[in-house]
């Protein structure tokens, strides 16, 4: 399957500013995401995930000034000076926080912004609107005030936004920060079934939600100080992290954070390379063990 | 959640279904002609025709609530109109006295006429602004040619002013907890610090929500909010700009200032209209001491 | 652990119930909660469970509506600032809505003159709250021109600050990395040997297990249970009752039907289970002692797609 988003040495730094040096958030990281994948991107604060993500669709370095080199491009497009707005055909882009994302006064015209801006004919428009607010379950609440959902709908509903337009490429940053544990598995299983779903939407996520990544990425990309250490399935990048957090950080740089089922069963099997990530998975590797 | 979010105007009324922009075109003409006229007769038989057709709307308690807000604002454009001595020819008689403090007709007719212009203007705005969905609103604005930036300026920020105010809230909450003073204009603006620093954040990612949903593209955009518009509602509209014209003739041409003196207004009656003018006053006054005492 | 506590709870809810201004139902209805001194109580709940409606019921930023609330005795809500007896900080889930000065010294030292001590006095808690958090090195930095982390170490070090002796966290993991939940973990833990009484009110059970004694569980308003956090938090059915998930290490302990491990060392404690060996004599917390580890895990940037 061909690649939907390639990246080719690309470096991000950030410009000085009064009293914060220059920094450089992604130093020559390459990647290729095909369509029907599901990346997660994990690594400590400010190892450049939230960066990866933001790149994606133009914001970097258009809208959040940064000198970016290397080459980065989704669907064919340059996404390095594509307008952020002719990007929004091909990728969405989810952050953190849904209340900054939200324009709208009724939850229904807030999922048909992005429609209305592709000059999509009204009877299709509301044919979408009503099927995303559908699959997103929030088709009870369409005529409500987005402001007056819960965190859980809110984070929701912009992941309702973000896929009414059809993308091809689906970009999260910290989409479960707020959300407890259940509404946080709700918008994994969203992501993911976009990914396996027919359109086959390549999906990036950037998370601090391993045990979440666990269970649904198909691949896990591991930065450090905007490194790639590692991008394998997640079985293992999680090992390979289990074991250097056992080593007591042989390696510079904050931990990221790992499965704590991966943690457990490193301390158990040191010597093992591929260990369980999930905790069905531990159920059974446990088995096997005897 | 919060006072100032804008619950959709529910209804179903033939004023609620009524295409927004023949009633904007009407509230324009309620607007114009009570700027145009200084007679309280037909400004108040217009009040009143206004006010029966927001009862048969069904929302005549929402408007009458609305109304009642801005008694107090009457009642201290009558008080002082009716003791102040600029309406009068030198040397004129007042109608009538209480104590020490003088009523004078011209004044008084003069105060009334004022509150009879803002009270027309009041019940006509609001009668249809409280009829339309602020969604249909801005819809329809942008079906008038205005640009789109600018009905999505306005929507973000009337869904900013709740988000702010909670923010706020939150913010003196923190204060509180920390034995810091929470009153007086210190510490208000001292509150404001993370109230502004947290807006100007808002709206650098919503500038970036916008251009990645697509805003700012070079596709023309479809407006999803379809604002019915049939030929009959554009006759509508038109017959609603001619009335506004008339109006504004009308008003000019016949029903200018009211010449009043001493011998066309009873004393009974003008002590009535001031006293309870200051009992209005009286009350809201206390109301405010009450609260700030309690505070 | 609390029946071995003489003191009276520091913190003590009877019977509360509490009720928004033009809400028809009730954000908490009939809660009781023990706070000790020198003791981690969580509250966790899933969003709208009526957490930080509680959080702010037990700082005196409301008053219940029925029931009492009572810190060290008194009514919080009457309580002046700077007055004697107990003094009860919170910390909000957002940092930004707690940084108010122009530098992170003078955010540091608002809370200790407002309650009055001396010059002297307030640089030297600023100093130690400081050293204690890391921020030595960023005292003159602007609050906002920090990074998020570091905002909220901000926050948390303002509240410390005053030596409260009630310390109500509310969402401390939110938005935070591993390491940085970590260390906020440790430093709940160190107020707490201090002698106060905290309560973290959060929906990442992971992070309740690993700080807390106690937990109380809430669903729409009302408590489900309240007792030691292992047993609380490692029940399936008050789980599910709640709308909450048992987070991975719980979850697997269950499924084994072993018992739910928690503190800092839950790691180490499940794998001393699992391997059989209820010797939990060694120092809790050593990383490292599982054994050689084969040097290489493929871990040179090996990119590429498999």
């Amino acid at each position: 399957m061909p690649a939907l988003i390639t990246l080719l040495d690309v470096t991000v730094r950030w410009p000085a500013e009064p009293g914060l040096p220059a920094r450089t958030a992604l130093k020559r990281v390459s990647l290729e995401v095909a369509a029907g994948e599901l990346v997660g991107v994990v690594g400590a604060a400010g190892s450049g995930g939230a960066t990866l993500v933001r790149a994606l669709n133009g914001v970097v370095p258009q809208l959040i000034p940064a000198e970016v080199t290397g080459r980065l491009e989704v669907c064919g497009l340059d996404a390095v000076r594509t307008p952020v707005a002719e990007m929004a055909r091909v990728v969405s882009l989810v952050t953190d926080d849904p209340e900054a994302q939200m324009t709208q006064l009724t939850v229904d015209a807030e999922v048909a912004f992005g429609l209305e801006n592709q000059g999509l004919p009204l009877d299709e428009m509301r044919a979408r609107v009503a099927e995303v607010l559908a699959l997103v379950g929030l088709d009870a609440l369409a005529a409500r005030n987005p402001l007056t959902l819960s965190g859980g709908e809110q984070q929701r509903l912009v992941v309702a936004c973000a896929i009414a337009s059809r993308p091809r490429v689906l970009a999260l940053d910290e989409p479960t920060a707020n959300l407890d544990g259940p509404a946080g598995r709700r918008v994994l299983e969203l992501a993911r079934g976009l990914a396996s779903g027919p359109d086959g939407v390549a999906v990036v996520i950037a998370s601090h939600n391993v045990d979440l990544l666990a269970e649904y990425a198909d691949r896990i990309v591991w930065l450090r100080d905007g490194r790639m250490v590692l991008d394998g399935d997640p079985s293992a990048v999680f090992t390979a992290m289990a074991h250097e957090r056992a080593q007591e950080r042989v390696n510079p740089g904050p931990p990221a954070a790992t499965p704590a089922v991966t943690e457990l069963c490193a301390r158990l099997d040191p010597g093992s390379q591929a260990l369980p990530v999930t905790v069905a998975g531990t159920v059974e590797w446990l088995a096997g063990r005897g | 959640m919060n006072g100032l979010t804008l619950d959709a105007a529910g209804g179903t009324s033939w004023l609620h279904r009524m295409s927004p922009i023949p009633k904007l075109a009407w509230m324009l003409a309620g607007v114009l002609f009570a700027f145009a006229t200084f007679d309280w007769r037909p400004l108040l038989v217009v009040s009143a025709a206004t006010i029966l057709v927001a009862v048969s709307a069904g929302i005549g308690r929402r408007l009458g609530w609305t109304l009642l807000a801005f008694a107090p604002l009457a009642a201290s454009i009558l008080l002082i109109q009716a003791t102040a001595t600029w309406r009068c020819a030198p040397g004129c008689q007042p109608v009538a006295a209480v104590g020490p403090i003088a009523i004078y007709a011209e004044g008084l007719v003069h105060g009334i006429s004022l509150v009879a212009r803002v009270l027309t203007m009041e019940a006509v705005a609001f009668t249809v602004l409280l009829t339309i969905h602020p969604s249909d609103l801005f819809a329809a604005l942008e079906r008038l040619q205005l640009p789109r930036s600018l009905s999505l300026a306005a929507s973000m920020t009337l869904q900013l002013v709740p988000i702010l105010q909670r923010e706020l809230r939150i913010v003196l909450a923190a204060q509180r907890v920390r034995g810091l003073r929470t009153y007086g204009p210190t510490s208000l603006a001292r509150g404001l610090v993370p109230v502004i620093v947290a807006s100007v954040e808002r709206v650098e990612q919503v500038a970036i929500s916008l251009e990645s949903r697509g805003f700012g593209g070079r596709t023309s955009r479809t407006s999803f909010r379809g604002v019915a518009y049939t030929r009959s509602d554009g006759w509508l509209a038109i017959a609603g700009l001619v009335a506004g014209g008339a109006g504004i003739v009308a008003g000019i041409a016949w029903w200018g200032p009211v010449a009043a003196g001493p011998s066309d207004v009873s004393a009974a009656l003008a002590i009535a209209i001031v006293m309870s003018a200051s009992v209005v006053f009286a009350t809201v006054i206390l109301r405010a001491l009450w609260l700030a005492a309690r505070a | 652990m609390s029946t071995a506590n003489p003191d009276p709870a520091l913190v003590s809810l009877d019977d509360v119930t509490y009720a928004y201004a033009g809400s028809a139902s009730a954000a908490l209805a009939g809660v009781s909660l023990e706070g000790p001194a020198g003791q981690v109580t969580a509250i966790v709940g899933a969003t709208g469970s009526g957490k930080s409606t509680l959080g702010r019921l037990i700082v005196g930023l409301l008053r219940p509506t029925a029931g009492h609330v009572r810190v060290a005795g008194v009514d919080p809500a009457r309580r002046r600032p700077g007055s004697d007896g107990a003094r009860v900080g919170l910390v909000f889930q957002n940092p930004n809505h707690q940084l108010l000065a122009r530098s992170i010294r003078a955010e540091l030292a608002l809370g200790p003159a407002a309650l009055g001590w001396g010059a002297d006095a307030v640089r030297g808690r600023v100093d130690a709250v400081a050293t204690r958090l890391a921020l030595a090195g960023v005292l003159d930095a602007h609050p906002y021109r920090v990074p998020v982390p570091v905002r909220k170490r901000v926050a948390i070090g303002a509240i410390l600050a005053m030596c409260p002796d009630v310390i109500v966290l509310d969402e401390p993991t939110a938005g935070q990395d591993r390491a940085d939940a970590d260390s906020i973990a440790a430093l709940i833990r160190e107020e707490a040997r201090r002698g106060a009484a905290v309560i973290v009110i959060t929906h990442d059970l992971r992070f309740a297990l690993e700080v807390a004694e106690s937990g109380l569980v809430l669903h729409e308003g009302r408590a489900l249970v309240h007792g030691p956090v292992r047993r609380v938090l490692a029940d399936q059915a008050t789980l599910d009752a709640a709308g909450l998930e048992a987070p991975p290490l719980a979850a697997l302990a269950l499924r084994l039907g072993l018992a739910v491990p928690a503190g800092a060392g839950a790691i180490e404690e499940l794998e001393q289970t699992i391997r059989g060996r209820p010797d939990r004599s060694g120092p809790p917390g050593t990383r490292g002692r599982a054994g050689r580890v084969p040097g290489d895990h493929g871990m040179a940037g090996s990119g590429g797609a498999p």
